[in-house]
């Protein structure tokens, strides 16, 4: 498929801010990586994949592969790089970094097997990789992509662990010319600080707003006293380049008195300061959403403050408001205490509130030891729901400041918690906008960019090739949250909450876009008492990766790393298929293979696949084997395997007619992964293209969701619901491997509308693997 | 605050309490909000920290909903449930969450609330709304005697199992508080007992009093004319405190020996009977029993030691001691009132129902369309049917029914009784095999259910499940009435639990239907097709096409 124009490019180019779907607008990127990609050493690779691309393509454009089974895919991903038939045992062998004077080598040996040969060693030799990237950046116009045009720092990295060392130990700020941006390593400013206090705000406020860079924990912590002497030269420099007028900002350290609480503080300190006009995360997020806490002015005596649909409060046990999500919190005090007042007085007669009901409002209460948080809302969603995203809340709080906050608050009940929150208002409100708009709130799951399976197991190659002792999870995400890989070298894979919380955390602000940062952060899922430390880069522009490591001085490793995915990615076409996966967009129900095409499929396939909603098949196994065996057949029947299948590069015309205007009129679906705790959600297709229909369907999946699940105790979760009423009809089916909801027109025929279900899921069922992430790291909690 | 020895202020039972916003509002002044609570045996103490409590919740949740403000409270242990049974009046409910001791903590809202509002329109039928005796007393004092009174002896058979009254649960999902227990008769019966209503509504051209009357056989009510509240109130008060009388003592030998100077009530309906036996003057005796129930005199005929065969049915508790009770026949201040314990009733020979509960002999007056309209009962019964005939009491009680038209009435009772009694089916005549439902028609607050023994044989999954679904209808239902510019649409779900029932609703404007179905095929098809057919058999098609 040929990439997609650039839309943005020209506004780019004029200094504009980037959206988030736009592919990498600039040449030099492209020859930067074409260089890298017909370098010798990266020759192999490229055979495979090209090999690979080959078949695909062969294949009609996407590929075909036998269904397996989870426990098969890991076969399946060495297949995909060209898994030789000698069996398992050569398959892929990943070798962790070595590290030599040079610098950090990656070696990836590729099996070729029959496809090109015997293995290649390649030794990735690292200037040629790191390069390529800074290269990349470095090649920009001025005032190119990034947001500030004059800005002066660009992103690159230490050309060598010699170099690395040396920035280490002297933390120069090298400037890329042409006003790209690099970047450079961060150090503690202050000798106050390194003391434990932190910046004061004035400080902070003096200096640029935008382009800061995150301080590595390293210099965090900079009570150690070699790190100090080491980075005592950086702190010249550092604070230089905090007054430089080129914008780049070096991020206060943290105050050691508050430990890793002023750490996180600190950390996020410069997210208010970054969000600024963040047009194109609105963007991204629907267009209709600025960034940003809103309605400061209002406070609890305000009408329009009383008559907003959903507030969400943080307080301490004490009465001290911690967050609003409207009005200032100084200004709702009093209403903060009365609601510490309620809380406190049932506590007191040994009972826990829970949640009070006054006609359309319902008012939700959660206790987290000393912090109480509340949600108020009319906006008719079930309590179960209102609990789930106080539970969120709660944990975006913890990923800023861990649990240790609650200590402090035992130890202190009047501790100003506003110091170390300062700057995170665009993570709440980023979050308060996720509770409206993201299906993964109601599902407890993430969702992948739809992609092709070659290309999403490139990228996990790719992420899974860095070795980092430290690494905990490496994320590539697309737009709106969307993953393209995840993997977990610890074989511990992230709770989906914690995956919402962090795409929350990294899409909250633009400016991680503008350079790469270092920032702790606590998956409290992971656990709520530690700190990791998460590298965030965007590759491309719709392509950010995320490290996420133990290793508070892992920022110069990981930044190795990041340069050797992005060059992996590169070569493998990854970033191509991915802005070809951002253009395209999700599946739609436009697309839905019709009746006859399924028909023709099943007479193809010889087989009647005629289980689904209407007989309910009572497992998998079923319509595993009946795809396993529509798989050979398919593969023998030619065209008509083809027929009716539905998946990404599906072109409309292709789709029938079962979405608007079809027999059962499907409106819109989700799709539930039970396995890998992953869903899939369809696009928004007409008539829902306005927000307020598509606040409707959400609002209704809400609903749906929580009667499916029930009370939890006597009723619940349920296998079945169809529910019709004069806005839509809803289905939701529930099995032990998939959860399927979906809204239909109100005038859908039941009968209709199963049959409809019913292809949907087969049609999933047969492309998950380009839906879903299934392998090779198994992705169970 | 509370403080140690208030742990038990929540208790482990039921709490039940009434208080006025209006009142006590200077501090110190608490306890003049409380107009009743229960148990009694709650110190004060404790009783002003629980309406301390919902006053501050109510002024707190009219910050965002001043027209709807708190309903409900849950917390970990208990839930509270209001309601505002008059302007500024509220009535909570508190009940332990969970066994040992409590309901279901999954057991929804509007079922509680139900147990409010029933208790509300108990009162209110028998002794008129707060508004008008807080008019009369302002000091509260009287509404607190009757409040004392009659939700105390309300909620004593309530809690006790008695008189087959229960508190909601999971298991009486398919059943509806407060709504009217209907038996479904064919065309000609109903239009002969609409007929037979036309009758008795001609006495007031012939000069007598406007006349509500209900007819019910079994408890089950086959036609009434009054408003759906009050028809639903007297057929509950019916069903359970004079149907059970009147079957253990309807022989004629269970009236009571009357003496030749019988005065009072039982002089009033004896001499209405003999009108309608066209003995006597009708217009003379109720003038007589009138006069007596002015003057107060005693009612000497009831027998001081209930004989085998005329036994009264009453209550476990003695009757409290007549002593110091001034009989009239304004019950409303007097506390005299105790219709729900220590009632009796028995049929007379000539079929008429009389009772001691009105102490003092007076007679037994109920409040109709909330309070407004009192009216005197009388009952007559004729084997399983019994007519029921509620009078203004500003009529005069002269001319009640002209002997011809009494004669007529009788007639056409003995005529109905055979074919309503043919058509009842028996105590599970509203059965229908592999369905349990109930179906509620919201104009008329009738209803029509499985019989309580086959809705009994339901899983518990499956009631849960109901239960579930009827309480999001419920908040459904709450949002329309938020949202009364938006009409109502029709709504249908079928849920299939996790053994495998299908609860199914369909809900109009008007009309509600909830069917467990539990021997169904898997499919929602079959389902769906089982629901037509019951639909189609059973309500008329009345969702078809809906």
């Amino acid at each position: 498929m040929a990439p997609p124009p650039l839309p943005n490019e020209s506004k780019r180019e004029n200094g504009g801010s980037s959206g988030p779907n736009t592919v990498h607008p600039t040449a030099a990127a492209a020859q930067a990586a074409a260089g890298a990609a017909s370098s010798a050493a990266m020759a192999g690779v490229m055979l495979a994949l090209k090999a690979l691309k080959t078949t695909a393509e062969s294949n009609g454009g996407v590929e075909q592969r036998p269904r397996r089974r989870q426990g098969e895919l890991q076969n399946r991903g060495k297949n995909a790089v060209g898994e030789p038939e000698g069996g398992p045992a050569a398959g892929v062998k990943r070798h962790r970094k070595k590290r030599n004077g040079a610098g950090q080598g990656v070696r990836l040996d590729v099996p070729m097997g029959g496809l090109e040969g015997p293995m290649v060693s390649l030794q990735g030799g690292p200037p040629g990789r790191f390069q390529s990237s800074s290269k990349a950046l470095a090649g920009l116009p001025k005032g190119g992509s990034l947001e500030k045009p004059k800005r002066g720092g660009g992103a690159q990295g230490s050309d060598s662990g010699a170099s690395r060392r040396e920035g280490l130990g002297l933390g120069s700020i090298d400037r890329g010319e042409g006003g790209a941006q690099r970047f450079d390593t961060q150090r503690p400013e202050r000798t106050d600080e390194e003391s434990g206090q932190a910046g004061s705000p004035a400080e902070r406020a003096a200096a640029p707003s935008s382009a800061i860079l995150q301080a590595p924990p390293v210099a965090a912590k900079a009570s150690s006293p070699e790190i100090h002497k080491e980075l005592g030269d950086a702190n010249v420099q550092s604070q230089r380049g905090g007054q430089d007028a080129d914008g780049v900002q070096i991020e206060d350290p943290p105050g050691v008195g508050e430990g890793y609480l002023g750490s996180s503080g600190s950390a996020v300190e410069g997210l208010s300061e970054r969000s600024t006009s963040d047009s194109s995360l609105a963007e991204a997020r629907g267009g209709c959403w600025t960034p940003g806490k809103k309605h400061t002015d209002e406070d609890d005596s305000s009408e329009s403050w009383r008559k907003r649909k959903r507030h969400f409060f943080i307080l301490s046990n004490a009465g001290k408001p911690i967050y609003s999500r409207y009005g200032d919190e100084h200004k709702l005090a009093g209403f903060s205490a009365t609601l510490q007042a309620i809380m406190s007085y049932v506590e007191n007669s040994k009972d826990t509130i829970h949640s009070i009901r006054a006609g359309a409002h319902k008012i939700v209460f959660m206790a987290r030891g000393p912090i109480y948080l509340v949600a108020i809302s009319a906006t008719g969603e079930p309590e179960s729901s209102l609990l789930r995203k106080l539970d969120l809340l709660y944990g975006q709080l913890i990923s800023i400041l861990t649990d240790s906050i609650e200590r402090t608050f035992r130890r202190n009940q009047k501790f100003d918690v506003h110091s170390l929150l300062g700057g995170t208002e665009p993570v709440f409100a980023s979050l308060m906008h996720v509770f409206s708009w993201d299906y993964a709130v109601l599902l407890r799951a993430f969702t992948c960019l739809p992609l092709p399976y070659a290309a999403r197991q490139a990228a996990g190659v790719a992420l899974q090739e860095i070795a980092s002792p430290g690494l905990v999870f490496g994320l590539l995400l697309a737009p709106a949250g969307k993953i393209i890989s995840l993997v977990a070298p610890r074989r511990t894979p992230p709770h989906p909450d914690d995956v919402l919380l962090l795409c929350n955390f990294v899409g909250a602000s633009e400016s991680f876009r503008t350079s790469e940062s270092f920032v702790p952060l606590c998956l409290y899922r992971y656990n709520p008492s530690a700190f990791l430390y998460a590298y965030v880069g965007y590759l491309e522009p719709e392509v950010c990766l995320v490290l996420l490591t133990s290793q508070q001085d892992g920022f110069f490793h990981l930044k190795e790393c990041r340069a050797h995915i992005e060059q992996s990615l590169r070569i493998t076409g990854v970033f191509r298929e991915v802005a070809a996966a951002v253009t395209r967009g999700g599946l739609r129900v436009e697309e839905v293979p019709s009746a006859s095409a399924a028909a023709q499929r099943r007479l193809a396939a010889g087989t009647e696949t005629g289980e689904g909603i209407g007989s309910l098949p009572s497992s998998r196994s079923s319509i595993t084997a009946s795809n396993h065996t529509l798989r050979q057949k398919q593969t023998a029947s030619g065209d008509a395997s083809t027929s009716g299948r539905w998946g990404p590069g599906r072109s409309r015309d292709e789709g029938l007619s079962a979405g608007l205007g079809g027999p059962a009129g499907i409106w819109h679906f989700l799709y539930r992964h039970t396995a890998v705790d992953q869903y899939l959600a369809s696009e928004y297709s007409p008539p829902l293209e306005t927000r307020a229909a598509q606040k409707r369907v959400f609002q209704t999946y809400q609903r749906l969701l929580a009667s499916m699940q029930g009370d939890g105790a006597k009723s619940g979760p349920h296998r079945m619901q169809y529910r019709r009423d004069s806005e839509f009809v809803m289905l939701a089916w529930s099995t032990s491997d998939f959860d399927f909801y979906a809204v239909f027109d109100p005038l859908a025929d039941k009968d209709a509308a199963i049959a409809v279900c019913n292809r949907v899921c087969t049609s999933i069922r047969q492309i998950e693997g380009d839906l879903f992430q299934t392998g090779p790291v198994p992705l169970a909690w | 605050m509370f403080s140690a020895k208030n742990e038990s202020v929540w208790g482990e039972a039921l709490r039940m309490y009434v208080f006025d916003l209006r009142r006590g509002r200077q501090e110190g002044q608490e306890a003049e909000k409380i107009l009743f609570f229960y148990p009694r045996e709650v110190s004060l103490d404790q009783q002003k920290l629980m309406v301390g409590l919902s006053e501050g919740l109510l002024t707190f949740t009219k910050l965002f909903s001043p027209d709807q403000p708190c309903e409900a409270l849950y917390t970990e242990k208990h839930r509270h449930i209001f309601f505002e049974c008059e302007p500024s009046v509220w009535m909570v409910l508190v009940v332990k969450r969970g066994s040992p001791g409590g309901v279901d903590p999954t057991l929804r809202d509007d079922a509680l609330r139900a147990v409010l509002q029933e208790a509300y329109r108990i009162f209110v039928f028998f002794n008129g709304d707060f508004e008008n005796l807080l008019a009369r007393d302002p000091s509260g004092a009287a509404l607190r005697q009757l409040l004392d009174r009659t939700l105390s002896d309300h909620l004593h058979n309530l809690l006790g199992g008695k008189r087959g009254q229960h508190l909601p649960s999971l298991g009486t999902g398919l059943s509806e508080r407060g709504c009217l227990a209907h038996l479904p008769v064919d065309r000609h019966t109903s239009l002969s007992v609409q007929s037979l209503f036309g009758l008795v509504q001609t006495a007031q051209y012939q000069g007598g009093p406007s006349l509500n009357s209900m007819l019910l056989y079994s408890g089950l009510c086959v036609a009434s004319t009054l408003q759906a509240s009050d028809a639903a109130t007297l057929q509950w008060y019916i069903r359970n405190y004079i149907a059970t009388s009147s079957r253990r003592s309807s022989l004629p030998s269970a009236m009571p020996p009357v003496s030749s100077a019988s005065t009072g009530f039982k002089a009033g309906v004896r001499s209405l009977f003999s009108n309608m036996t066209g003995g006597g003057s009708a217009a003379a005796a109720h003038r007589s029993a009138s006069q007596n129930s002015l003057q107060g005199t005693p009612d000497s005929s009831r027998p001081a030691s209930p004989g085998p065969s005329g036994e009264p049915v009453s209550d476990a508790e003695s009757i409290p001691s007549r002593e110091g009770l001034t009989a009239q026949c304004e019950p409303s201040t007097s506390g005299q009132v105790r219709p729900l314990r220590g009632a009796s009733w028995w049929r007379q020979a000539d079929g008429w129902m009389v009772t001691d509960a009105w102490r003092g002999g007076v007679q037994p007056s109920v409040y109709l369309e909330g309070g407004r309209k009192r009216a005197w009962l009388h009952i007559y019964q004729q084997s399983g049917l019994m007519l029921v005939l509620l009078l203004p009491v500003d009529n005069q009680l002269t001319s009640l029914l002209p002997p011809p038209l009494l004669e007529k009435i009788t007639a056409r009772l003995r005529s109905l009784e055979a074919v309503v009694a043919n058509q009842f089916g028996g105590p599970n005549g509203t059965h229908v095999p592999g369905y349990r439902y109930l179906y509620v028609d919201r104009s008329t607050e009738k209803m029509q259910a499985s019989p309580a023994g086959k809705a009994g044989t339901l899983a518990k999954e499956s009631l849960a499940a109901l239960n579930q679904i009827r309480g999001e209808k419920d908040e459904e239902k709450a949002s329309a009435k938020l949202s009364p510019s938006i009409p109502e649409s029709s709504t249908e779900v079928y849920l299939r639990a996790q053994n495998n029932a299908w609860v199914v609703v369909k809900k109009t404007d008007t009309h509600e239907l909830y069917v467990v179905l539990e021997r169904v095929s898997e499919t929602l098809v079959a389902a769906s097709e089982m629901m037509d057919r019951f639909d189609t058999d059973i309500l008329g098609g009345l969702f078809q096409g809906g």
